[in-house]
């Protein structure tokens, strides 16, 4: 069984994956909750009463552009990432890399 | 078909955004369900399982209300569009701050505040029988030519020289008055000569013990503390040594010899509780104090004196074979002792059964060796008696201190936790009624009144506590029929009561690390507010 990722580290990146899934292509809210689901192969699993508060958020701040879009026959509101939302995703993919890198470093360590 | 837009409306609603924005959210989360709906339907769900699935996806619509507007506005729901159970919008809120204010109505709760209100860290009388209280009762007094609350201002005015004016003008109204003289004879202060006052309470009452005990009393100089203790000192020296002072062994010997002993402590009680009545202040720890501020004889002269008869002058006579005097000075010893118990309460009492159980216990021996033992049998059951009485009074007094050390623990606790839920309530009143006016008129007010909603249904579950706490000893003082009845009942609690207030229980245990707290969380909050206003101003900035 695939261990459950710490709830404090999946806040603490929500964004940098929301970020990152938009970062080539414009989605709907339930296609970001259900990629990052089969993506993460079940191991990172977004509430949807969180998603839907954490878009409207970097829509605030910026980051990402909601707008409404045909899509099957009805419209539906699509989010795309913003040259400010493109930065902070660099930025963030920076640390995540970084961080990522100082933990397997550390866990990584073979013992001869 | 599912109307899956009227479904989040209802859920969503209200949420006091501008309407294109609120229906492009309604419509966006109504899409999601509608998804997972039909995405339940084509894994083979029944309808109505496919539906409590999609449902399933927010199971706190409140919380999404809430972070739905935060995340829109970067500010909190206005707590009047908030649907939590602790909202204004809830009426069990209002019925439980309507509740904690319907407990005022409750005699015993209004006494239990009214108790809570005693001053902090001062004495528990000073402040209540001050001296422009009792000067507004004295002027109110002499208009009406009110004797009755000219002596109760003459028992417990401050200043000394304005409560022996009142006492003049008391007697001169009344002259059966004339026992309030017996509190300058223990005046404190060099600018009150108590000679005068006990003279005249001598003239008045000749036959009575008491003024001779408050004149032997002078001989230890009650006008100055200092000396008075320094002299008692004096007092644990053997009693012939005291009584070679003239100034203290005549009035003594007048005082056994007085046929019968009244200290006008039943008097005192019923002026007291009537004053107390009339000018509305229906609270027993203030007839407590008035009572208990009378004016007591020193118990320990009363022991010498006693002692100097039965030991120095009976046992001395007895081994000089003088059995006749011997027995005449236990008697004396003893018929003082039965006449100071019948009229005396509390702690003088029980001197009082002390020197009836050793004249008695004389008496019996000096019996037997006379040979006398049929009359020496005779006393015998009455001495028992006695020492049964002394050690069940004693015993009953113990163990009322126990209970009452709990139960005025208990109405201290919860009558701090009233206090301060009473200022959180009203606090929170003010926020509300302010929010109502002006929904955005504050954020803080709005944090506020969020974060304070908890004050009035806990402010009346503490008043609650704090009424069955305080109500076995809820009473109207006119329910008290002798002061001996109302220190019996209700003394172990209020002394107990104002014990913890002058081991500092309000100001160590609860009043300071409240502040503290609220200071701590203060800057807490403020702290990072600041933290918070500085990320985003930064994030912002990066933008």
């Amino acid at each position: 069984m695939a261990p459950t990722p710490d709830r404090e580290l999946k806040k603490g990146n929500a964004e940098l994956l929301i970020l990152a899934l938009l970062e080539h292509q414009p989605r709907h809210g339930y296609e970001i909750g259900k990629l990052i689901a089969e993506r993460s192969e079940g191991v990172v699993r977004f509430h949807v009463a969180s998603l839907y508060p954490l878009l409207y958020r970097l829509e605030r701040r910026g980051w990402v552009k909601g707008a409404w879009e045909p899509a099957g026959g009805r419209r539906r509101r699509f989010y795309r990432l913003t040259a400010s939302g493109r930065k902070t995703l660099a930025d963030q993919r920076i640390r995540w890399r970084s961080f990522s890198r100082a933990v397997n470093r550390i866990v990584e360590v073979r013992y001869a | 078909m599912h109307d899956w837009k009227e479904l989040v409306r209802v859920r969503l609603s209200p949420l006091p955004l501008e309407p294109s924005r609120r229906e492009e959210i309604i419509e966006e989360v109504a899409q999601q369900l509608e998804d997972a709906y039909s995405e339940a339907l084509a894994g083979g769900a029944s309808d109505p399982d496919a539906l409590r699935r999609s449902l399933a996806q927010f199971k706190d619509w409140e919380d999404l209300r809430k972070n739905v507007f935060h995340a829109v506005k970067a500010a909190e729901l206005p707590v009047w569009q908030q649907s939590g159970i602790l909202s204004p919008r809830r009426p069990w809120v209002w019925t439980a701050l309507v509740l904690s204010l319907a407990l005022f109505a409750l005699f015993g709760f209004r006494q239990a505040l009214a108790t809570l209100a005693t001053p902090l860290g001062s004495s528990w009388s000073d402040r209540v029988f001050s001296a422009r209280t009792l000067d507004s009762i004295e002027r109110q007094a002499i208009v009406h030519a009110d004797s009755r609350a000219l002596a109760f201002v003459a028992l417990h005015h401050p200043d000394i020289t304005t409560a022996a004016g009142a006492a003049e003008k008391a007697i001169a109204l009344d002259p059966h008055l004339t026992w309030i003289s017996a509190r300058f004879a223990q005046a404190q202060t060099p600018t009150l000569d108590p000679a005068p006052w006990i003279a005249l309470l001598k003239t008045w009452d000749p036959d009575n013990a008491f003024p001779y005990l408050l004149e032997a009393d002078q001989f230890f100089d009650p006008r100055s503390f200092a000396t008075a203790w320094e002299r008692r000192g004096a007092m644990l020296a053997p009693p012939h040594v005291i009584v070679l002072e003239s100034d203290f062994r005549l009035p003594m010997q007048k005082a056994f010899a007085a046929p019968r002993f009244d200290s006008y402590a039943s008097r005192r009680f019923d002026l007291d509780r009537t004053v107390l009545q009339e000018q509305g202040w229906d609270r027993p720890d203030l007839l407590i104090q008035a009572v208990g501020s009378r004016p007591i004889p020193n118990l320990q002269a009363i022991r010498a004196y006693a002692d100097y008869l039965v030991i120095d002058l009976g046992e001395t006579a007895e081994k000089a074979g003088r059995f006749q005097e011997a027995a005449a000075q236990y008697q004396i010893a003893s018929q003082f002792g039965v006449q100071m118990q019948q009229a005396s309460p509390g702690i003088e009492r029980l001197i009082a059964m002390r020197i009836r159980q050793q004249s008695y216990e004389h008496i019996v021996a000096l019996l037997r060796l006379q040979g006398r033992a049929e009359q020496a049998a005779l006393l015998e059951p009455s001495l028992g008696d006695l020492h049964d009485a002394f050690a069940f009074e004693a015993r009953e007094y113990r163990s009322a201190d126990v209970s009452a050390g709990r139960a005025a623990s208990l109405v201290l606790f919860f009558g701090v936790l009233v206090i301060a839920l009473g200022v959180a309530a009203l606090a929170w009143l003010a926020a509300v009624v302010v929010l109502c006016w002006r929904e955005n008129a504050s954020s803080l007010f709005n944090n506020f009144a969020a974060m304070a909603a908890l004050a009035p249904p806990s402010l009346f579950l503490a008043s609650l506590c704090l009424y069955g706490a305080y109500y076995p000893y809820t009473r109207h003082i006119n329910q008290f029929e002798s002061g001996e009845q109302l220190f019996r009942e209700l003394l172990p609690f209020w002394e107990s009561l104002s014990g913890q207030m002058y081991r500092g229980f309000w100001l160590n245990m609860l009043i300071w690390p409240t502040l503290w707290c609220v200071v701590v969380a203060a800057v807490g909050i403020i702290t990072l507010r600041w933290i918070a206003a500085r990320r985003q101003s930064e994030s912002l900035h990066e933008q």
